[in-house]
C-alpha cells in the first residue's frame, strides 16, 4: 500500500484479528497510557488538537463534541456507538468490525474514560450479526484482561460495553432516533435542543460516535496529535477514511486512504476503474444523501471541506461511482423510494413530500413529464430540505441536489424525448 | 425575561416560552397543528414555520423553538406562505375530503388552514387512504383516513392521562395512529383524544351526525359528579345538552375531564327522568299536580313533626344555594334532624381536621400539587374517584420528577408511574401505616415538633406503631414505611391526599387524624405550598360541609335517623337527590326504615329503588338545569350554569324547596340564586364577602390559596386489626362511574354495564375463575352474585366490587366496615 | 327615411298577427309552459340509487336567508349521514337559490315547476318524500 494504514494495519482479508493478534500489533498501549498517565480533559484536548471528525456522516469535530459533555456531572451518563449503517453505499463500519474488532472496544474504554461514562452501548445494525457475535467476544477478552469492567488497570474508572442489536431501520442511525430506540421506544428523532449532551439515553448525559471515529481515538493517543494530523494530505484534514467503493468499478472494495486523496486516484487507482473500460459519469461521494460529484470534479480532494466547496458532502465516504451509461434520473429514483420507504413519518414534508418527490420522478422515467413536473421538482428541492425535522429529508434531498446541479440538462433531456433517453 | 421582535412588534416574555408562545402572547397568529399548550413540545406538522433574522437560510418551526435575547422574527412571508401551502396540499394528498358527512367540519383546522391559505387545486396525485374505520366501542370514533398525524392523541393519552392507548405504527407513507395490535379502542374513554384532535379522525361517538359546531351554544358548567370540579362545557341544541365541549381556556382542569365528565352527560337527556310528582295511592305511585304533591308533602311533614318528628337526609349534589333553601325548610319543619351523604364518609373533614388542624376543608389548591416534590396518596382509588386530580398528580410525577408513594391496599394506576413506590398493605390498615410513618419519623428524630400540641400522648400511643410490628401485620416492608416518611419530612412541598366518600364509610375520622399526625409531624402544614387534601365523592361534599348540612345541636345524624326510623321513633323522612338502598351500608336497614318511617318523600331525577319506598314522589332537576354554586374539593365556589330546561314538570331543587317553605308556612322569596347565596354568605363566615355574580370562570377560592391551620394538634388514633378470611371483599368506586346518577348515564354504562367482582390473577387462577363467570358472595348472612373480572391490581385474597349498582345489591353484604370476610365460590 | 320607417312599422305589425304572439293564455291554454333552464322553481332533491343524494352537512339551512329548510341529521344503518328530515317550508322561500349554490354534492337543484299555489298552509310544507322526485 502506499498510503499508512491504522484501521486496517492488521488487516488480514477473509480473517478476524481477535486479542492475541491485537495485543501483538500494540493494542491496549493507548488505554494503559491513558488510563495511568492523562487526565479525562486532557484526553479531550488531545482529541481536539488531532483535528479528528466524526465519521458517521456530518463531519463535526470531534473533540469539540466531547468539550460540550458535562464529565464531572453526577449520576448516570452513557457513551453510545453507532453502528446501524443502513446507508446504501456504505459498509465501512461492518468490514472494521470484521478486521478488528478490538480497535473499537479500545476507542470506546479511552472515550468513556475521558467522559466519565461508566456505560456504553454499542447499537449495531440487526444484519451485522456476524459482527455483533466478533464484539461480543472482544468484549469478553477485553474484561478478561482487565481492560474492562470494573476498577480497570487499577485506576478505580470501571466501564461497561453492551452490544445491543436494533430492530434495524435508516432512521435508527440518526443519533436521537437511534436513543429511542435504545431505549425500547419507536425510535423517532427527538427535538433538539435539549442536545443528548444534556438529555440524551434515559434523559441522561450522552454522547454518540461512530465506529470509525471511535475506533481512530487510540491512534490518536498513541501517535499524538500532531502526527494524526499529518496523515492528511490536505491542510484541513485530519487522519485517514475508510473508503467503501461500490458501483461500477473493476475494484469494489474498502479502502483506508489518507484524507485529500482525490476522487481521481480512488476511482482510477484504488477502484481499477471504470468498469469495462467505460467512461466516468458521476459518483455519490459519500452514501446516498450526498450530492452527485460528476466528471468535471475527478480533481476534489476528498476530505471534509474541499469537498462542500465542490457542492458536496464527504459524508460517510462510502463512493458509488456510475458510468457513463447510468441514467442519473433512474439513479435518483431509486434513492428517493429508499428515502421515502425509511421516513419516520413524523414530520410532514418528509412522510408525504418524499412519496410525492419519488412520483414525480416517475413521470420523468416513463416519459410522461411535463415542464411543469419539472418546475415542481425544483419547488419541492426547497420544501423538503431545511423544512424537516430531522436530517433524513435533508439528506434525501442530497441526490436531487445533485441531479439539478449536475444533470439537469438530462432531466429536460427526459422531457423532450418523451422517454428516458438511456433504455 | 427576553426580549425579542416579532413582525416588527417589540415584546417581553418568560424566556421558557417559544417562539409561538411568544407570539400568541403579542396577538400575532401563527398558525398549527400539532401544537398543544398542555403538551410538550413536538415540531411534526410543519405549518409554524417562520423565519428568524439570527438563524438566517433556514426556516424555524416557531412551537418547539426557545425565545433568545433580540430575536426578530418574521412569521409571514411569501416564502412561508409557500412552503405552509405546500405542506397542507402534502397534508391533503390522502386525507378524504368528506367535510359534509365529517362531525368536525366548521371547526377542523385543517378545514381552516386550507381556506386560510386557499388550498383550492392539489398538485400532488396520490391515493386516499381506504382505512377501515373503529367502530367497535360507543363512544370513540376514529377514521384514520382523516388523521393529519399531528400525534396528539399519543400524547394526551401519554403524558397527561398516563395511559397510552395510541401509538405510531409503520413507517413512511403508511404511518398511522393505532392501538396495540391495531385492534379496536379498550381504554379509560376519558376522550381527551377526542379534545385534542384538529382534526375529525377521532370523534364522540355518542354526538355523531347530531349537530354542526355552529348551530351548538356553548354553555360553562360545573360537572356534578365528583369533588374535582371541573369545567365543562356544555353543547346544546334541541333543549338538549349534545355533547361536552373542549374548553381549556377556564377552570381547573386545563381541559381535561374523565369519561364522566365527558361522557356522562347524557343521564340529563334520559328518557327515565320523572316529569310529574307521584303520589302513592293504594300501594301505587300515580302521578299528580305539584299543588297536590305539595300540599300532601306539607301535611305530612306538619304531622310528623307533630308527631315523633322528621328527617331530612340530602345528597351532595345540590348546590350551595338549595342546601341553604334546604336549611330553611328543616326550620320551617321544626327539625333539627339534617345530615347528607349517609352521615359518616365526612367525618375525616368535619370531625378529624377539626381536632387536628382546626379547618374544615384542604388546605391547598391543585396546581400546588403539581409543584409538590413528594406526593403521598392515601388509598390507591384516589385516582379513580377523582380523575382529572388523578392527571394532575401525574404531571407532578412525570413532568415534575415529584416522588410518589401510595397507602393502599390494591395496585392502582398510580402505581404504574415512574418514581411510584405503593406500601401495599392488608385491607382495611391504612391508619396503621400512617401511625408507622409518623413514628418512624418520631423515632428518628425528624419530626417537627414546634408548637405542636398534643404531643406525649401521641407518642406514648405511637409506642405500639414501630415500622417493623407494623410491617409484620401490614405487610408493609418496615424500610419503606420509613423510607416513605424520611421523603415525605425531607421534601420542599408535600402533598397528602386522602378522597373520602360513600364507600369508605368505615375509619374515615381515624384515617383523617392519622394523616392529619402525618401532615403536622413531617412539616406539611408549616411549608408553603404543602397540602392536606380531603376530597369529597360529589360535586358539592365540600359546599354541604360549608353550609352545615350535618346535624347540629340535638339533631340526629343520618345513620341515627335510620336506625330510629326503623325501630318507629322517627315519623317521616324527607330524602333529597340520594338513592339510599343501593348507595348506603347495609340496605337491609335503610329498607326497614324506609318502610318503618310513616311518611317518605323522594326528591330525585328518577324513580330509583328508593323513591319507589316513598309515599310522595317530587321530581328534581339535574345540574344541567340549574343555576347557582358548587365548592369543590379544593374550596373553589364555582359557578353552574343552566343549559336546558326540566323535562315535563320537573322543578328543580331550588324551586321545590321554596315552594314547600312557602306551603309550610315559611315566607321564603328570593329573586334567585344571587340573593339566596347573599343570605347565605352573611352566615356561613368563610363564604363573606364573595359576591355571586363576582364569581368569574376561575371561581373563588375560599380562606385563600392556602387555608392556614388553625391549630397543630396531634391526637392518639388507633388502627385496625387485620380481617381474618380467606377472601376479602373492598367496596369502592370504579373509575367509570360515580354515586348512582352515573348509572343511568349512556357513556359511562356503555363501558360498565354492570356490577362486577374483581379478582387478582392469582386468586383467578387458583379459583378458576375467567371474565364474565357468575360468582357467588356471602358474608353477613347475605348473599349475591356477581360477574367476576379478572385483573393484575388485587394482591391474594382480595376481592374487589364497585358500589354504584342498585341491582347488584352489594349494601346487602356491605354494612359500613372496611372490609368485608367474605366466602367466594362459582 | 320614410322608407325606414314604414319597414319598422310593418315589422311591429306583423308581430301583432296571429303566430308571432309570446303571449299566452294562461292557465287555459298552454300551462305546460317551459321556462328557462335558469328558472329557480320548486326545489328537488336529487336521488342516488336508493337514497337521497344529500349528506345532510346542514350547509343549506345555514345559508338560506330565509331560514325555511329544516334539517335533521341521521345514520343509517350502513353507517352513513342522511337527512332523517328535508323539510322546505315555500312559504317562506324567496327562490335565491342560495342552497344550490352552497351544497356541497350537488344534492339540491331547482327545477322549473312554478305551479306552487295551494289551498292549506300544511300542503306548503315540502317534505323529504315530495322533494325527492
Amino acid at each position: 500500500m502506499k498510503h499508512p494504514q491504522l484501521l486496517f494495519k492488521n488487516r488480514i482479508p477473509g480473517e478476524t484479528v481477535f486479542f492475541d493478534g491485537y495485543r501483538k500489533s500494540g493494542g491496549y498501549e493507548g488505554l494503559e497510557k491513558t488510563i495511568k498517565s492523562m487526565s479525562p480533559a486532557e484526553v479531550t484536548e488531545l482529541v481536539k488538537a488531532s483535528g479528528l471528525c466524526g465519521r458517521g456522516g456530518a463531519g463535526f469535530p470531534t473533540g469539540t463534541k466531547w468539550s460540550f459533555f458535562p464529565s464531572d456531572q453526577p449520576g448516570p451518563k452513557y457513551l453510545v456507538c453507532n453502528c446501524d449503517e443502513m446507508e446504501p453505499g456504505t459498509y465501512k463500519d461492518g468490514v472494521l468490525l470484521r478486521t478488528d474488532p478490538h480497535q473499537l472496544i479500545e476507542g470506546m474504554i479511552i472515550t468513556a474514560y475521558a467522559l466519565q461514562t461508566p456505560e456504553a452501548y454499542v447499537f449495531i445494525r440487526y444484519a451485522y450479526e456476524d459482527c455483533a457475535q466478533n464484539l461480543e467476544r472482544a468484549v469478553a477478552e477485553a474484561k478478561e484482561a482487565g481492560y474492562l469492567g470494573k476498577d480497570i488497570l487499577g485506576s478505580g474508572f470501571s466501564c461497561e460495553i453492551h452490544v445491543h442489536r436494533s430492530a434495524g431501520r435508516y432512521i435508527c442511525g440518526e443519533e436521537t432516533a437511534l436513543l429511542s430506540g435504545l431505549e425500547g421506544r419507536r425510535p423517532n428523532p427527538r427535538l433538539k435542543p435539549p442536545f443528548p449532551a444534556v438529555r440524551g439515553l434515559f434523559d441522561r448525559p450522552t454522547t454518540v460516535n461512530n465506529v470509525e471515529t471511535l475506533a481512530n481515538i487510540q491512534h490518536i493517543v498513541t501517535g499524538g496529535a500532531d502526527w494524526f494530523k499529518s496523515l492528511a494530505l490536505t491542510e484541513e484534514g485530519a487522519g485517514t477514511k475508510l473508503f467503501g467503493l461500490s458501483g461500477h468499478l473493476e475494484k469494489t472494495e474498502c479502502f483506508e486512504l489518507p484524507l485529500g486523496v482525490t476522487l481521481d486516484e480512488i476511482v482510477n487507482e484504488h477502484g481499477g476503474g471504470v468498469r469495462g473500460g467505460k467512461k466516468f459519469k458521476a459518483c455519490l461521494p459519500g452514501g446516498a444523501s450526498t450530492p452527485y460529484l460528476a466528471a468535471n470534479h475527478l480533481d476534489v480532494p476528498l476530505d471534509f471541506t474541499a469537498i462542500t466547496r465542490a457542492g458536496s458532502r464527504l459524508g460517510t465516504a462510502g463512493v458509488t461511482v456510475f458510468d457513463e451509461e447510468t441514467c442519473m434520473v433512474a439513479v435518483t429514483l431509486n434513492l428517493i423510494r429508499f428515502f421515502a420507504r425509511e421516513s419516520c413519518g413524523w414530520c410532514t414534508p418528509c412522510r408525504d413530500g418524499l412519496p410525492y418527490v419519488a412520483w414525480l420522478l416517475e413521470q420523468f422515467e416513463q416519459g410522461e413529464a411535463t415542464e411543469e413536473h419539472l418546475e415542481n421538482l425544483r419547488g419541492q428541492f426547497r420544501n423538503i430540505a431545511g423544512r424537516s425535522f430531522c436530517a433524513l429529508a435533508e439528506g434525501a434531498m442530497g441526490p436531487v441536489e445533485g441531479l439539478f446541479n449536475c444533470f439537469e440538462e438530462e432531466l429536460v433531456d427526459h422531457i423532450k424525448k418523451g422517454r428516458c433517453p438511456f433504455k | 425575561m427576553v426580549n425579542l421582535t416579532i413582525d416588527g412588534k417589540e415584546i417581553t416574555v418568560s424566556k421558557t416560552a417559544t417562539i409561538y408562545e411568544a407570539a400568541k402572547e403579542a396577538g400575532i397568529d401563527i398558525p398549527v397543528l400539532c401544537y398543544a399548550k398542555k403538551l410538550l413540545p413536538y415540531g411534526a406538522c410543519r405549518v409554524c414555520l417562520v423565519e428568524v433574522e439570527q438563524m438566517k437560510g433556514r426556516l424555524i418551526p416557531s412551537c418547539t423553538t426557545p425565545v433568545t435575547e433580540g430575536m426578530v422574527v418574521t412569521t409571514m412571508s411569501d416564502e412561508i406562505q409557500k412552503v405552509r401551502k405546500t405542506v397542507l396540499e402534502f397534508l391533503l394528498v390522502n386525507h378524504v375530503i368528506d367535510c359534509p358527512v365529517c362531525d368536525k367540519g366548521g371547526e377542523c383546522d385543517l378545514q381552516d388552514l386550507t381556506y386560510e391559505y386557499e388550498v383550492v387545486t392539489n398538485r400532488f396525485e396520490g391515493e386516499k387512504f381506504d382505512l377501515p374505520t373503529d367502530e367497535v366501542n360507543p363512544l370513540i370514533e376514529r377514521n384514520m383516513n382523516r388523521c393529519v398525524l399531528c400525534g396528539k392523541c399519543v400524547r394526551v393519552c401519554d403524558e397527561i392521562v398516563g395511559y397510552g392507548s395510541y401509538s405510531f405504527i409503520n413507517r413512511g407513507f403508511e404511518t398511522k395512529i393505532a392501538t396495540a395490535f391495531d385492534r379496536g379502542l379498550n381504554c379509560e374513554f376519558c376522550g381527551q383524544c377526542v379534545s385534542m384532535c384538529p382534526v375529525g379522525a377521532i370523534l364522540p361517538r355518542p354526538f355523531k351526525f347530531k349537530a354542526r359546531p355552529w348551530q351548538i351554544k356553548e354553555v360553562d358548567s360545573v360537572c356534578s359528579y365528583c369533588g374535582n370540579g371541573c369545567t365543562i362545557t356544555m353543547g346544546v341544541k334541541d333543549n338538549k345538552v349534545q355533547t361536552i365541549r373542549f374548553n381549556d381556556k377556564i377552570g381547573v382542569n386545563d381541559g381535561n375531564l374523565c369519561i364522566r365528565g365527558r361522557f356522562g352527560y347524557s343521564y340529563a337527556n334520559s328518557d327515565d327522568r320523572l316529569t310529574t310528582p307521584l303520589i302513592k295511592k293504594d300501594g301505587e305511585l300515580v302521578e299528580a299536580s305539584w299543588d297536590e304533591a305539595l300540599e300532601a308533602v306539607a301535611e305530612g311533614f306538619k304531622k310528623a313533626a307533630a308527631d315523633k318528628g322528621v328527617g331530612i337526609i340530602s345528597g351532595a349534589r345540590l348546590t350551595n344555594e338549595e342546601l341553604f333553601l334546604l336549611k330553611n325548610v328543616a326550620k320551617a319543619i321544626g327539625t333539627e334532624n339534617l345530615d347528607h351523604s349517609g352521615g359518616e364518609c365526612y367525618k375525616g373533614v368535619t370531625e378529624g381536621l377539626v381536632e387536628t388542624l382546626g379547618v374544615k376543608a384542604s388546605t391547598g389548591t391543585f396546581p400546588q400539587v403539581e409543584d409538590a416534590d413528594v406526593i403521598l396518596s392515601i388509598r390507591s382509588d384516589f385516582y379513580e374517584t377523582h380523575p382529572v386530580f388523578g392527571m394532575v398528580v401525574n404531571q407532578a410525577v412525570k413532568r415534575n420528577e415529584a416522588q410518589l408513594f401510595i397507602v393502599a391496599d390494591k395496585k392502582g394506576k398510580f402505581g404504574k408511574l415512574p418514581n411510584a413506590e405503593t406500601l401495599l398493605h392488608k385491607p382495611a390498615l391504612e391508619v396503621n401505616v400512617l401511625n408507622a410513618m409518623a413514628q418512624a419519623l418520631i423515632e428518628d428524630g425528624s419530626a417537627v415538633t414546634d408548637g405542636v400540641d398534643g404531643l406525649d400522648e401521641l407518642k406514648k400511643s405511637l409506642a405500639d406503631y414501630a415500622p417493623e410490628k407494623v410491617a409484620a401485620a401490614t405487610g408493609v416492608p418496615a424500610e419503606q414505611i420509613k423510607a416513605a416518611a424520611k421523603a415525605l419530612a425531607g421534601a420542599n412541598k408535600s402533598a397528602i391526599l386522602l378522597a373520602y366518600g360513600l364507600p369508605y364509610t368505615a375509619q374515615s375520622k381515624e384515617i383523617a387524624v392519622a394523616a392529619a399526625n402525618l401532615a403536622i409531624l413531617s412539616g406539611n402544614v408549616d411549608k408553603e405550598g404543602s397540602n392536606l387534601y380531603l376530597c369529597g365523592e360529589k360535586a358539592n361534599s365540600q359546599g354541604a360541609i360549608d353550609l352545615g348540612v350535618i346535624p347540629a345541636g340535638s339533631g340526629q345524624g343520618a345513620q341515627q335517623m335510620l336506625d330510629a326510623a326503623a325501630a318507629g321513633s322517627l315519623s317521616a323522612l324527607y330524602v333529597v337527590g340520594e338513592d339510599m338502598v343501593t348507595s348506603y351500608p347495609d340496605r337491609e336497614k335503610v329498607e326497614k326504615a324506609l318502610d318503618g318511617a310513616g311518611f317518605v318523600v323522594a326528591q330525585d331525577l328518577f324513580l330509583s329503588p328508593t323513591a319507589q319506598k316513598a309515599d310522595v314522589v317530587l321530581p328534581a332537576a339535574s345540574f344541567a338545569e340549574k343555576d347557582g354554586t358548587f365548592t369543590n374539593a379544593e374550596r373553589r365556589i364555582q359557578r353552574v350554569h343552566p343549559g336546558i330546561t326540566s323535562p315535563g314538570e320537573a322543578k328543580t331543587d331550588y324551586a321545590i324547596f321554596e315552594l314547600l317553605a312557602n306551603k309550610l308556612g315559611a315566607g321564603l322569596s328570593y329573586t334567585g340564586p344571587a340573593a339566596v347565596f347573599a343570605a347565605l354568605a352573611n352566615e356561613v363566615d368563610a363564604y363573606k364577602g364573595v359576591e355571586f355574580n363576582a364569581i368569574g370562570a376561575q371561581g373563588v377560592v375560599w380562606g385563600g390559596e392556602e387555608l392556614k391551620a388553625a391549630t397543630k394538634k396531634v391526637v392518639p388514633v388507633k388502627g385496625a386489626a387485620a380481617v381474618d378470611g380467606k377472601f376479602v371483599l373492598l367496596t369502592g368506586s370504579a373509575l367509570y362511574h360515580s354515586g348512582t346518577v352515573s348509572t343511568h348515564a349512556k357513556g359511562p354504562v356503555a363501558v360498565v354495564p354492570e356490577a362486577y367482582v374483581e379478582f387478582g390473577s392469582e386468586d383467578a387462577t387458583v379459583l378458576q375463575v375467567a371474565d364474565g363467570d357468575m360468582i357467588k358472595i356471602k358474608a353477613n348472612g347475605a348473599e349475591v352474585q356477581l360477574k367476576a373480572k379478572v385483573d393484575k391490581r388485587l394482591p391474594q385474597g382480595v376481592v374487589f366490587a364497585p358500589y354504584h349498582f342498585a341491582e347488584a345489591g352489594l349494601n346487602k353484604l356491605y354494612k359500613g366496615e372496611a372490609a368485608i370476610a367474605v366466602e367466594v365460590s362459582k | 327615411m320614410i322608407k325606414e320607417f314604414i319597414q319598422g312599422l310593418l315589422i311591429t305589425l306583423k308581430y301583432l298577427g296571429p303566430g308571432h304572439t309570446t303571449t299566452v293564455q294562461y292557465p287555459r291554454k298552454g300551462h305546460r309552459l317551459q321556462p328557462s333552464d335558469r328558472f329557480r322553481g320548486l326545489h328537488r332533491l336529487v336521488p342516488d340509487h336508493d337514497r337521497e343524494k344529500c349528506v345532510a352537512c346542514y350547509l343549506c339551512p345555514t345559508v338560506c336567508p330565509a331560514k325555511c329548510i329544516t334539517v335533521e341529521s341521521a345514520e343509517n344503518e350502513k353507517g352513513e349521514k342522511y337527512p332523517k328530515v328535508y323539510k322546505i317550508d315555500l312559504l317562506r322561500c324567496i327562490f335565491c337559490g342560495y342552497c344550490v349554490e352552497a351544497c356541497p354534492v350537488e344534492a339540491i337543484e331547482m327545477t322549473g315547476d312554478y305551479e306552487l299555489a295551494n289551498y292549506h298552509r300544511d300542503d306548503f310544507t315540502f317534505d323529504k318524500k315530495r322533494l325527492v322526485r
